[in-house]
């Protein structure tokens, strides 16, 4: 007796997870591109192994949101799994590598407005005087665009309304900012206060 | 397509246990920082009661600038050698001198490679980091005549100049 299967075809939500994760990777050789250029506008000894090790930092760090991300949804009632949702945020962080491109000089828009789009890190390049500013200072437009984003395929990769989205999204977000605010203070005590 | 087995509970579980760890962190880290924000530090004042005296200052009067040097720090140490530089030619520089800082023992022999007329000076007590709540190395102290403190600047700043670079 011979059994034979065959493979079914692939549904177009399938299509979608392939689109999403091929888009990712595009994303990522966007950050490899604009990490090398900002270190080598900043005269860098080796642009490549620093836009390498920033790769890996924010490879790193959408892992760790895409698990927080998948925790808490979990936590109001949808199942989100970790593989769906870390593409969707590498794809979002798509318009920090403009923001990041703004803040490096790279993209010739007036002082004002490279404020408004990547923060104020954008204009003050020195180190930030305390923990507040260092941990906002790169807060913008593209900030707020990303969140967005990242909140709408989060909302659909969850089934969930957009409100709840950009309520966990925000919620998240605020969570890493203050840990490096308090962080920032932390080791810095009062150095440098006269 | 190959069929994919529904989230594990234990990944689940792992998840929120996760999660809550991270929260439980954010927290702590959130009550050791108004725990610190509350505490009352002192404003840096140069008192040489305070400090041990490791080799002798040779000035007198003037301004004095002392940076906290720790001696497994080599970046404090070379904005030492840098400031020390960029005074040299100066009519009348101040006189620059170190403090050692988080040494739990009284250094046996320590060569900075700069002429220190301020003095070198160990922090035996913690004053820089228990009294005035300094925690960064290479902190610049600008100190007037009288001991007060007229600024403290980051490593890569002239005291008193806006240049970023000694």
């Amino acid at each position: 007796m011979t059994t034979s299967s065959i493979a079914p075809a692939a549904t177009a939500a399938d299509v979608r997870e392939a689109r999403m994760r091929v888009t990712a990777l595009l994303v990522a050789t966007m950050w490899l591109e604009v990490l090398e250029a900002s270190a080598r506008a900043g005269h860098t000894a080796a642009p490549w192994l620093v836009a390498a090790v920033g790769l890996a930092a924010q490879l790193a760090f959408t892992a760790g949101e895409a698990a927080a991300g998948a925790a808490a949804w979990g936590l109001i009632g949808h199942r989100v799994r970790w593989s769906v949702l870390a593409p969707r945020l590498l794809v979002a962080s798509a318009v920090e590598t403009l923001a990041v491109s703004v803040a490096a000089g790279r993209a010739h828009v007036p002082r004002g407005w490279a404020l408004a789009l990547a923060g104020p890190r954008a204009v003050e390049p020195a180190t930030p005087p305390h923990g507040l500013a260092a941990a906002f200072a790169a807060v913008g437009l593209l900030t707020l665009v990303r969140m967005l984003l990242s909140a709408w395929l989060q909302a659909r990769a969850a089934r969930a309304q957009f409100g709840c989205a950009i309520a966990l999204v925000f919620a998240l977000w605020l969570g890493s900012r203050l840990a490096v605010w308090w962080t920032f203070d932390l080791l810095q005590g009062r150095s440098f206060q006269p | 397509m190959i069929a994919r087995i529904p989230s594990a509970p234990r990944a689940e579980r792992a998840a929120s246990l996760g999660l809550a760890l991270a929260v439980a962190a954010l927290v702590a880290l959130g009550i050791a920082w108004w725990r610190d924000g509350a505490r009352t530090y002192r404003r840096p004042a140069w008192e040489t009661s305070k400090f041990v005296p490791l080799a002798p200052a040779t000035a007198a009067g003037g301004e004095r600038w002392l940076v906290a040097v720790n001696l497994r720090c080599p970046h404090c140490q070379e904005h030492l050698r840098a400031l020390a530089r960029r005074i040299s030619p100066r009519a009348r520089p101040p006189a620059l001198g170190v403090i050692i800082v988080d040494q739990p023992t009284r250094p046996a022999r320590f060569d900075l490679g700069v002429s220190l007329a301020a003095g070198a000076w160990w922090d035996s007590a913690q004053v820089w980091r228990d009294t005035w709540g300094r925690r960064v190395y290479g902190e610049t102290f600008r100190f007037d005549a009288r001991g007060r403190l007229l600024s403290a600047t980051p490593v890569g700043t002239v005291p008193d100049s806006s240049a970023r670079r000694p």
